[in-house]
């Protein structure tokens, strides 16, 4: 791991957590008593940190990219909670997810390394994982499972959008 | 990712991220527990309703065991007033209790009539069609005499036929001399008599046709007519009956209640009032 992936993934917190708690933040619609779309860009973090990366290190930088989205969001411990799932199962995901040839041990999780298809799909797993532990913890009672997937399935299109707009608009590096 | 599966290397390594995982989950769910209210209601309210329904469960599971202790000390305080009952009564060498005393009493008389004398039956004879005899250990010193009835709680048992000093023998029902004054419920009374066939049945003899008919399952009661047996005291059920030929009477097979190849223990039926009546008998001959 290069110096160079050390300093983006460390702007890419910053800039991500900043993105999300002072933009993405404003965004909560619903139909009903409850608002249900919501844009959570913060999982890029999680999906963009080297592959080869130790995973213990992984789950803890889930972890604490989650905790800074809820010291803003006043949900302390449910972005947390979803972060390090979604990072445990990272690697999960890039297997379900492996390219023909496997993993090259000098790409970078981009879609200029892998290819956009391969991007999309990681993607899409992981921002339906984290949206689905973070609603589910921030329901907090399994009755309300449909209210659960119902934000699940009303938020993953937002938010997957946003993020796949930026990555194609900033071409981030590994 | 190198095809490096085997190695302990990446063992640790899955190792190492699961117990992270399972780490930061937990400070997780501690921080949304105690952080946020919503939840820390949720988490209160379940806690509380699991801690209710376990806690009802092990209340009841205790309620039970402690059933089975109650249940225990209860029989231990049974036998211990048993143990006094009958300890007062070879003691004193008095009644059984008052409640059976007047039971048994006759209503005709105000004074007490029979005294029960609790007994141990110390020696049985083999089982035998033609005589069935008991050794119980009261005998003359604790007033027992010739003629008494013998009963136990279920029925009469038979009739003292020798006395000793400090045992007694007694002839059972299931004897062919034996004859014990019995009737049915509406006081027609015959006699029943063992015919040596099964120890469990005896037969009801010379209750006339004419004047009764008998049911199956009706109780048949002792008489005191004999100067034996308190009146009233049940001693079986009707089996069957048949009319016997020719002579105007029932034959009535009698269930008895007691099993008296399976008794231990007996009363001795002392009646106060038997000099009395003898003497009348006496002087009317």
């Amino acid at each position: 791991m290069s110096d160079r992936t050390w300093r983006n993934n460390i702007i890419r917190f910053g800039v991500l957590l900043l993105l999300q708690v002072f933009l993405f933040q404003q965004v909560n619609w619903g139909w009903g008593e409850e608002d249900v779309l919501f844009i959570y860009i913060y999982p890029l973090f999680i999906l963009m940190l080297p592959i080869q990366m130790f995973r213990p290190f992984v789950i803890a930088l889930g972890f604490l990219m989650g905790l800074g989205v809820d010291l803003f969001y006043d949900t302390l411990g449910m972005h947390a909670a979803a972060g390090t799932f979604a990072a445990y199962l990272r690697p999960a995901i890039f297997n379900m997810v492996r390219p023909m040839n496997g993993y090259n041990i000098k790409f970078g999780p981009v879609p200029q390394d892998l290819g956009w298809p391969w991007f999309l799909r990681v993607l899409l797993l992981l921002l339906a994982l984290d949206l689905f532990i973070f609603f589910g913890a921030q329901a907090f009672a399994p009755q309300f499972i449909g209210q659960v997937l119902l934000k699940t399935a009303v938020s993953l299109p937002p938010s997957f959008l946003m993020i796949s707009l930026g990555v194609l608009i900033f071409n981030p590096k590994a | 990712m190198k095809s490096s599966s085997n190695s302990p290397f990446r063992f640790l390594s899955q190792m190492a991220s699961f117990l992270t995982f399972v780490g930061l989950e937990l400070l997780c769910l501690f921080l949304i527990i105690n952080k946020n209210s919503d939840q820390r209601d949720i988490y209160l309210e379940t806690k509380s309703v699991w801690t209710n329904a376990i806690g009802g469960k092990f209340s009841s599971w205790t309620n039970y065991f402690g059933l089975r202790a109650a249940h225990d000390s209860i029989s231990e305080l049974n036998a211990e007033l048993l143990e006094k009952l009958f300890n007062q009564e070879v003691a004193t060498g008095l009644s059984l209790s008052p409640l059976i005393d007047s039971l048994l009493m006759d209503t005709a008389y105000t004074d007490q009539r029979y005294q029960l004398l609790p007994a141990k039956i110390v020696m049985k004879s083999p089982y035998s069609r033609n005589g069935n005899t008991f050794n119980i250990n009261l005998g003359r010193q604790d007033g027992v005499e010739k003629g008494q009835g013998v009963i136990s709680e279920r029925g009469p048992i038979g009739i003292v036929t020798h006395v000793e000093n400090h045992y007694s023998r007694v002839m059972t029902l299931l004897d062919p001399n034996s004859k014990v004054s019995a009737c049915l419920a509406n006081n027609v009374h015959g006699s029943l008599m063992w015919d040596g066939d099964d120890p469990r049945y005896s037969t009801l003899h010379y209750i006339p046709d004419y004047i009764t008919h008998p049911g199956t399952n009706d109780t048949i009661y002792t008489t005191s007519y004999s100067n034996v047996y308190p009146t009233g005291i049940p001693i079986g059920r009707i089996e069957s009956y048949t009319p016997q030929a020719g002579s105007g009477l029932w034959q009535i097979s009698v269930k008895l209640f007691e099993n008296l190849l399976a008794v231990d223990h007996a009363f001795v039926v002392v009646d106060l009032d038997k000099e009395e009546l003898e003497a009348l008998n006496a002087a009317a001959e």
